[in-house]
């Protein structure tokens, strides 16, 4: 049986895949990705860990001048954009780890196939229970 | 070395269960189910297949047989044999010619439903595997959706709830696997254990060749995507004795050449085919379940 054929993928290079990324989980990279961003003025700093989250604030005696208000929104800017930075390093680290494994860039064909085998089967199995119902009765005493 | 259905199907329960065991280290502990039914579900198809092929031939043997017998029944009787000997030896032959047929007639049921079950099973396994992919694409999505403490909360919940609802197809396709297999046992017991239909034995068993060559038919239907093209590839190539391709319909159990006509006589009657049909695929997809990452 073409079995790449039938289910739309390469089940010998996919089952190699998942066989490297089990054997690798062992290895995971165990550092936290960091990042620290500053405001465009430089008086205030965030630094924020993908671990833990913010691990440093730094203000300037300057910022301490600003308005409360746009302090606080200067601050709440910051960490988002250092989060956002610390996850993308993150994610990039750990599908690096992966590196070019079909359980990632293939998954949505792997979601697709399944979802439409579900279906078909489904349709499928009831259909032949129907066909080995007749021929049962075909066998009538 | 080339991957057969068992092989396939001993990776499936292999996946299921690394993906499970990384699912549960990751806090996932959805996985586990699947990997109980995995070990239940090996199977190897092909002996069903072979037996099909058995069955068949069996039946071929015994309808040559029949036809011998019918034509030298003929041929005595047609010499004026008409004494009480005469007429015991014509009763006699013709309870012997009804039990031939009714060789046949279980032949062909053994044949078609052991055909059944291993159509089934092989894409059963088929199924199973693109299950334990699932699962390993999902543990692949934690890993890396997981990049902070609050996204590994959020992408254990989203793992989970497509776990489970993977899980429900999973048994509703096999709820309808396991009803099929006991209509299948129930099906050869019967063969064994019941008369055949009187109607049936006197020669008119029309109706069990046509269930058989959909039957014979509906294997590669099983298999999704292709089924139509492959469909028509069988009765086509059945209609001249080939078939095309590596695998389990490489060589067409033998009395498919003569079942496929009357299927080809159906498909052109009805103008389509009659297996198949509105049970493409795609138009039966149920799209019950989501993957975290489509959304």
């Amino acid at each position: 049986m073409d079995f790449e054929r039938e289910l739309g993928l390469d089940p010998e290079r996919l089952a190699a895949d998942a066989d490297r990324f089990f054997s690798r989980l062992g290895h995971l990279p165990d550092s936290a990705a960091t990042a620290r961003v500053e405001s465009r003025d430089g008086w205030v700093s965030i630094e924020y860990s993908s671990a833990s989250g913010v691990t440093d604030l730094r203000l300037d005696p300057r910022a301490m001048r600003m308005e409360s208000a746009r302090l606080a929104e200067t601050i709440l800017g910051l960490i988002h954009q250092a989060r956002e930075h610390a996850e993308a390093e993150q994610r990039k680290t750990t599908e690096g780890f992966l590196g070019d494994n079909g359980l990632v860039t293939d998954r949505q064909v792997i979601a697709d196939q399944l979802r439409h085998a579900t279906g078909a089967l489904r349709e499928n199995l009831e259909r032949a229970a129907a066909t080995i119902d007749r021929v049962r009765a075909l066998l009538r005493p | 070395m080339e991957m057969n259905l068992a092989d396939l199907s001993r990776r499936s329960l292999e996946m299921g269960t690394c993906a499970a065991l990384t699912l549960s280290a990751l806090g996932v502990p959805a996985g586990w189910p699947f990997v109980g039914k995995m070990y239940i579900h090996q199977y190897k198809p092909q002996s069903f297949f072979d037996g099909a092929q058995t069955w068949l031939a069996v039946h071929d043997d015994v309808v040559a047989a029949r036809l011998g017998v019918d034509a030298l029944v003929a041929e005595v009787a047609s010499t004026s044999w008409r004494s009480e000997d005469g007429r015991a030896f014509q009763r006699r032959m013709d309870a012997y010619l009804a039990d031939l047929r009714g060789v046949e007639i279980r032949a062909e049921v053994t044949a078609l439903t052991l055909y059944t079950a291993g159509a089934a099973l092989a894409a059963f396994i088929l199924f199973q595997f693109l299950v334990a992919m699932a699962m390993a694409a999902v543990a692949a999505w934690v890993l890396t959706a997981a990049v902070t403490p609050l996204s590994l909360a959020g992408a254990r919940v989203l793992a989970t709830q497509c776990l489970i609802k993977l899980f429900e197809g999973y048994r509703a396709v096999e709820s309808l696997l396991n009803a099929l297999l006991h209509g299948c046992a129930a099906a050869l017991g019967a063969v064994v254990t019941a008369d055949v239909g009187i109607e049936s034995a006197r020669g008119d068993h029309s109706g069990l060749n046509d269930l058989a060559a959909a039957t014979f038919a509906q294997g590669p239907m099983f298999i999704w995507g292709t089924a139509n093209r492959v469909e028509r590839d069988l009765t086509a190539h059945g209609l001249t004795g080939r078939v095309p391709g590596k695998g389990p319909w490489a060589s067409p159990p033998q009395g498919l050449p003569h079942l496929a006509g009357a299927k080809a006589v159906n498909d052109i009657s009805t103008g389509s085919q009659t297996v198949t049909g509105r049970y493409v695929p795609e138009q039966a997809a149920d799209g019950s379940y989501t993957f975290p990452w489509e959304g």
